[in-house]
């Protein structure tokens, strides 16, 4: 019944049309190499102060949706993957392209992008208000210990070593501490620094890590060239009976992505990639992959778009973003006075399935728009980075002085910048980063609150079935990387 | 001693890291003991410097005892040439162009139209059009953007 509610409302001009913006303009960023959904969806944040809240998160979520599907364009036509969600999918759609039919794998990559969208929405739908009545149980121990998790899974997966994505965590976690201690009002870590009272505000991290560093980087690789393939006399619609022999790695890739995305910390392009494996290991054509073949298509684009329904599932009902670009949806909606998690759903329940009404909006607009504007997209995505660095600057400028009308948050852009761009260079991931800074606020106020119920011991955490059951997932992704080297090891040095 | 290029990144982000931690650890000698909770609001940032620095460690040991390996192809076996200076450059003239609006030396509107300017210049390498085109971009988010975002969006700019 409040699903019907919701989509009477989201049916009504100014949601919709904040859902069509957020989804094209998400197309159109995600589908530039070296930008991407996060970039826009930071800049946009500052934007959306004088919205209504529904609105601006409706927005958002749309740029979320429609950038997954726009780095499809670019993966396909210029082998430069949008955004990283995207990069499996350069490994069979530009090969595709290259053999005479880009069309055939833009519309293969449509297609897969809407149903694993609505599939994931379905889940959403399902699965959220369950798990939210289920969350309700969870005390502060519980959510310690499942962040400490999803810490620790999101830094064991990352790209570089499982230290390094600690390490980057854990960067995230301190530069979260300057600033007022909310539980005893203590001023820690501001070095007398009247500037660093409130401490480093959410938007120009987020900022600086995810678009200045970008941009640096961007500048950096600036001779970096791609050889376009013109979408000229190429049919974009996909023909339905063609779809018949790819409903089971569909609907698979759909289920993969969403689950992957319900694990807190994951990103889009792990489920891409764990997607892709599976549809090569159940293959009868195993062979193909990697030649155009259409499987490695929809494989790759039905998960990393279904992965953004499965992590909205945590965060709406836990709080705990489900992606790092979750991370950004999570500091508007609490810029916007919306905490999300299982009381949501009783506070602010229509909003609640306005969001989950809305993602399935939204991935229905971007198919329409997907199809039509396709053709457009790819005509100007290799925009020439001497225009896009500076202005992307200047926005980055708008956005962190609006929020407190002080330099010193543009300041924070620059200096997290360089910090992200050294980091990323060396191979420390970046998500882990800002979940870490995200989620420590969180953090502290749970384990203060465990240890005053608990009069300062810490046997709850592992006496409680629930925390103990995070703990015990969260040990063993620790020490996984270290018994699977050991293995490998140990295979190496095995006689033959 | 693994000396390699990623060796050295590797030990620079511990070095940083050991003396961010230090850093942590020398601000949070001051806060005073807890009073109303067991934990207090020292003993988070003392925790994650000392996980910090056991990291950094860890980090460096690997490195230190890892067996040389190839390096990750270079960004000239990629197919590109990097400009590493010219994204010092772009920093650069990012950093003047705040100094500049917090000193009070210049507002945004004509701060952005040199900034855009001086940027795509310095991007465009001797390239008319693109400069050109640079300075028309400058005038319209200056001039422009300093108009929509104070005068629609009610955002003050410097």
């Amino acid at each position: 019944m409040e699903l019907i509610h919701a989509f009477q409302y989201l049916l009504t001009p100014t949601p919709l049309m904040w859902l069509l913006i957020g989804v094209a303009s998400g197309i159109f960023v995600g589908a530039i190499p070296g930008l991407g959904g996060g970039m826009l969806m930071a800049l946009t944040v500052p934007l959306t102060f004088s919205m209504d809240s529904t609105h601006a998160v409706l927005l958002l979520m749309g740029m979320h949706v429609g950038s997954v599907s726009g780095g499809l364009i670019s993966a396909t036509l210029l082998k430069m993957p949008g955004t990283p969600s995207a990069m499996m999918t350069t490994l069979d759609g530009y090969p595709m392209a290259q053999n005479g039919t880009p069309g055939l794998a833009l519309s293969w990559g449509i297609g897969a992008s809407f149903w694993g969208g609505i599939i994931s929405a379905v889940f959403l739908i399902i699965l959220a208000p369950p798990l939210a009545q289920f969350a309700l149980k969870f005390g502060p121990w519980e959510y310690f210990s499942m962040v400490m998790m999803a810490l620790v899974l999101i830094s064991s997966i990352s790209q570089g070593t499982m230290v390094k994505g600690l390490l980057s965590a854990m960067l995230g976690i301190t530069a979260a501490l300057p600033g007022l201690n909310a539980s005893d009002g203590q001023l820690r870590l501001t070095f007398g620094h009247e500037s660093m009272t409130d401490g480093f505000n959410l938007l120009p991290v987020l900022l600086g890590i995810f678009v200045m560093s970008q941009l640096i980087k961007d500048t950096v690789e600036i001779n970096k060239k791609a050889t376009s393939i013109s979408l000229k006399n190429s049919r974009l619609f996909p023909k339905l009976s063609t779809w018949k022999k790819q409903t089971v790695n569909l609907v698979r890739s759909s289920i993969v992505g969403t689950w992957i995305g319900i694990l807190p910390g994951i990103g889009a392009s792990i489920s891409s990639m764990v997607s892709y494996g599976l549809a090569k290991a159940f293959s009868k054509t195993p062979e193909k992959f990697g030649t155009g073949h259409e499987e490695g298509v929809v494989a790759s684009e039905a998960a990393n778009n279904a992965n953004a329904g499965g992590a909205l599932i945590p965060l709406i009902t836990m709080g705990i973003p489900g992606a790092p670009v979750d991370a950004i949806l999570l500091g508007a909606m609490i810029m916007h006075r919306i905490q999300p998690g299982p009381l949501l759903f009783q506070t602010n329940g229509e909003l609640v399935w306005s969001l989950m009404g809305g993602y399935l909006v939204a991935n229905i607009l971007m198919f329409i728009v997907m199809l039509f504007s396709t053709r457009a997209v790819a005509r100007i995505i290799n925009i020439n980075r001497a225009y896009l660095v500076p202005v992307i600057f200047v926005f980055c400028v708008i956005g962190a002085y609006a929020l407190s009308n002080r330099i010193f948050d543009v300041w924070l852009v620059l200096a997290f910048g360089i910090v992200g761009f050294f980091l990323d260079k060396a191979k420390f991931p970046l998500g882990p980063f800002v979940i870490g800074y995200v989620l420590t606020g969180f953090l502290e106020k749970n384990l203060r609150s465990g240890l005053q119920s608990s009069d300062g011991s810490f046997l709850p955490m592992i006496s409680r079935p629930l925390s103990l059951l995070f703990i015990v997932v969260a040990v063993f992704f620790l020490f996984l990387p270290f018994y699977t080297e050991w293995n490998r090891k140990r295979k190496q040095n095995q006689p033959s | 001693m693994n000396t390699t290029y990623e060796s050295i990144q590797d030990y620079v982000v511990s070095c940083f890291t050991i003396v961010l931690a230090g850093l942590v650890l020398w601000g949070a000698k001051d806060i005073p003991p807890p009073f109303f909770d067991p934990l207090g609001s020292a003993a988070v940032p003392k925790a994650c410097a000392y996980i910090l620095i056991t990291l950094a460690v860890i980090i460096s040991l690997r490195k230190l005892f890892e067996k040389k390996s190839e390096s990750s192809a270079s960004s000239e076996e990629a197919g590109y040439r990097a400009e590493p200076w010219l994204a010092v450059a772009v920093v650069g003239l990012s950093i003047l162009y705040t100094f500049a609006m917090d000193a009070g030396w210049i507002g945004f509107r004509w701060g952005t139209v040199l900034y855009v300017l001086a940027t795509g210049s310095i991007l465009a390498k001797g390239n008319y059009k693109v400069m050109a085109i640079s300075l028309a971009l400058g005038l319209l988010f200056g001039i422009g953007g300093h108009y929509l975002f104070s005068t629609i969006f009610y955002i003050d700019l410097p």
